[in-house]
C-alpha cells in the first residue's frame, strides 16, 4: 500500500509541477541541437549570384521555396546568432527555426511578410527589439534590411493585427505572449512591425493582354 | 498522548519523510545524470568517432566542392588539391578538440580562399586563358563559395553550446548535490530513529528507492523524443543520435546502481528483522 501510494503521489506531483518545465527544457535542448548544426548558420544558396546592381530583380529570377525548406536567415544584434527562416510555419519548421506564413509574401515583393517563432527558443529575445533597430533577412537572391517601427500585443485570433496586402513592404515578426512564461495556453501574441529600408525589388513580369 | 495517536502521528511523519526522500533521491539521480551527460567529454569524442563524423564531413565538403567546380566549369581536381579529405579531417579534429578544451579554435578558411584563388588562376594560366576583370570576379566568387562551405561545415557550434551547458551544470551541481545529500541524511536518520524496531524504519527507505527507480526509468524514456529529431545534415544527426544513445546507456547504469542499492536495503531489512528477534 505505502509503496504504491508513494509512487502515485510522487509521480503526480512531479507530473503536475514538472510537465511545463519538462516541455521548456526539452524545447531548449532541441533548440540547442538544431542551432548547433553545421548548416544552421548557413544555407548553401545564401551566396547571392543575382545581379542586383540596379536594385531590381526579375520575378523569374526568384524561385518560391518549397514548404519546409530554409530559404533565408534573420539577423539582428538583439539575437544571439542568425536565425534560419523556413518557408511554412507548421510545428516541423518551428522546431528548426522560424517559419514564414506561406500566405504572406517574399522579401522584395513589396507587401507583408509574416514570420512566427516559438518564444522559448528562436524568438526568446523578440521583446528586446526596440524602435529603430535594424533587422536583416539574407536570402539567396539578395539581402534585405528592415527598421523596427513598433511592437504591439494582440489577441491570437485578431486578424486585424496585420495587413499582408498593404502596398508597402512590411516585415512582421510574432511570437506567443507573455514571452518565456510557463503557461501552456496563451491567448495573446507579441508583434514587431518593421519597414523595409534596403534590398532589391522583385519586378513583376508584364502580362500579355 | 495515547499510544494509538502516537502511532498515527509517527506513521504520517514516516509517509511525509518517504515522500521527501523519493523526491530527493530522484533529484540526486538527475544531478548525477547531468554530471555524466555533460561532464564527461569522452562521451562527445567517442560519439564523434563512432558515428564517423569526421569522415562524413570530409565527404560532404568534397561533394560540395565538386558541385562548385562543375558550376564554374573547372575540373574538380584543381579545387580538391586545395581542400583534401586529410586536411578537412585534421582541421575538424583540431577545431573540436580545442573547443572542448576551452581554448580558442580558429578555422583557417582565409588561407583556403587565398589558396583557391591562386590555384584556379594558375590552372587558367596553364590553359592560356586571359584573365579579364570579369573572370577575376568569378574566381573570387568561386573561392568565396569554397571558403563558406569549408568554414561552415567544419564549425560545430553544438560543441560551444555543450561547453556553455557544462559550465552552468557544474555551477548548479556544486550547490544542489550537498543540499540533497543533507536532506537524504536527515530524512533517513529521522525515519530509522523513529522506530524501536529498526527494520520498520528502514522499510520506508525501500519504498522511496522503489519510487525513485520508477521515476528514473521514466526520466530515461523522456530522452527518446530527442533521438527522432528531424535535423540535417545526416552525419550531424548520426552524431547526435549516438551521443544521446550513450547518455541513455550511462543513465541505465545509474538505474542498475539504484536497483542494487534497493537489494542492499531489502537485505538490510531482513538482517535487522532477524537480529530484532
Amino acid at each position: 500500500m505505502i509503496p504504491i501510494l508513494t509512487l502515485i503521489v510522487t509521480s503526480g506531483i512531479l507530473y503536475i509541477g514538472g510537465k511545463p518545465i519538462h516541455s521548456i527544457v526539452l524545447a531548449d535542448i532541441k533548440y540547442t541541437i538544431v542551432k548547433g548544426s553545421p548548416t544552421y548558420h548557413y544555407s548553401e544558396d545564401m551566396v547571392s549570384q543575382s545581379d542586383t546592381s540596379d536594385g531590381n530583380l526579375e520575378q523569374g529570377e526568384v524561385k518560391i521555396p518549397d514548404i519546409g525548406i530554409q530559404y533565408a536567415e534573420l539577423i539582428s544584434d538583439r539575437f544571439d546568432s542568425a536565425i534560419p527562416i523556413y518557408y511554412g510555419d507548421s510545428e516541423k519548421e518551428l522546431q528548426k527555426g522560424v517559419g514564414q506564413y506561406i500566405g504572406s509574401y517574399l522579401p522584395g515583393e513589396g507587401k507583408g511578410i509574416l514570420i512566427g517563432g516559438h518564444d522559448t527558443t528562436f524568438f526568446e529575445s523578440l521583446d528586446q527589439l526596440q524602435a529603430n533597430d535594424k533587422i536583416s533577412i539574407r536570402t539567396s537572391y539578395g539581402e534585405y534590411t528592415y527598421q523596427v517601427k513598433k511592437a504591439e500585443i494582440h489577441k491570437a485570433d485578431d486578424y486585424n493585427a496585420y495587413d499582408l496586402e498593404a502596398d508597402t513592404e512590411q516585415l512582421i515578426l510574432y511570437t506567443c505572449y507573455p514571452i518565456g512564461k510557463i503557461i501552456t495556453n496563451r491567448q495573446e501574441r507579441y508583434y514587431v512591425y518593421c519597414d523595409k529600408i534596403d534590398g532589391p525589388t522583385i519586378v513583376k513580369e508584364p502580362t500579355n493582354d | 498522548m495515547t499510544r494509538d495517536s502516537y502511532r498515527k502521528k509517527r506513521y504520517i511523519i514516516s509517509i511525509l519523510m518517504t515522500f521527501i526522500l523519493s523526491i530527493s533521491m530522484f533529484s540526486l539521480f538527475c544531478a548525477v545524470m547531468m554530471y555524466f551527460n555533460f561532464g564527461d567529454q569522452k562521451v562527445i569524442t567517442n560519439s564523434l568517432t563512432e558515428s564517423k563524423y569526421y569522415d562524413k564531413v570530409a565527404k560532404d565538403i568534397n561533394e560540395r566542392i565538386k558541385e562548385i567546380a562543375t558550376n564554374h566549369d573547372i575540373p574538380e581536381e584543381v579545387l580538391l588539391k586545395v581542400i583534401s579529405s586529410e586536411k578537412i579531417t585534421v582541421e575538424s579534429v583540431k577545431y573540436i578538440e580545442r573547443t572542448l578544451q576551452g581554448k580558442e579554435a580558429k578555422i583557417h578558411s582565409d588561407d583556403i580562399e587565398d589558396a583557391m584563388i591562386k590555384q584556379v588562376t594558375l590552372y587558367l594560366a596553364d590553359q592560356n586563358v586571359t584573365i579579364t576583370e570579369q573572370l577575376k570576379d568569378s574566381i573570387h566568387i568561386l573561392a568565396k563559395e569554397c571558403k563558406v562551405v569549408y568554414e561552415n561545415k567544419i564549425e560545430l557550434k553544438f560543441i560551444d553550446y555543450y561547453k556553455q551547458y557544462q559550465a552552468k551544470v557544474f555551477h548548479w551541481l556544486k550547490i544542489t548535490i550537498p543540499v540533497i545529500l543533507v536532506i537524504l541524511a536527515v530524512c533517513s536518520v529521522v525515519l530509522v530513529r523513529m522506530y524501536r524496531l529498526k527494520h520498520q524504519g528502514v522499510r520506508f527507505l525501500a519504498y522511496s528507492m522503489i519510487a525513485t527507480i520508477y521515476l528514473s526509468v521514466i526520466a530515461n524514456i523522456l530522452y527518446k523524443p530527442l533521438k527522432g529529431m528531424d535535423i540535417t545534415p545526416a552525419y550531424y544527426k548520426s552524431f547526435i543520435d549516438t551521443y544521446i544513445q550513450k547518455c541513455r546507456m550511462q543513465n541505465n547504469i545509474l538505474i542498475y546502481i539504484e536497483i542494487f542499492l534497493l537489494v542492499l536495503i531489502l537485505l538490510g531489512i531482513k538482517v535487522l528483522k532477524k537480529t530484532a528477534k
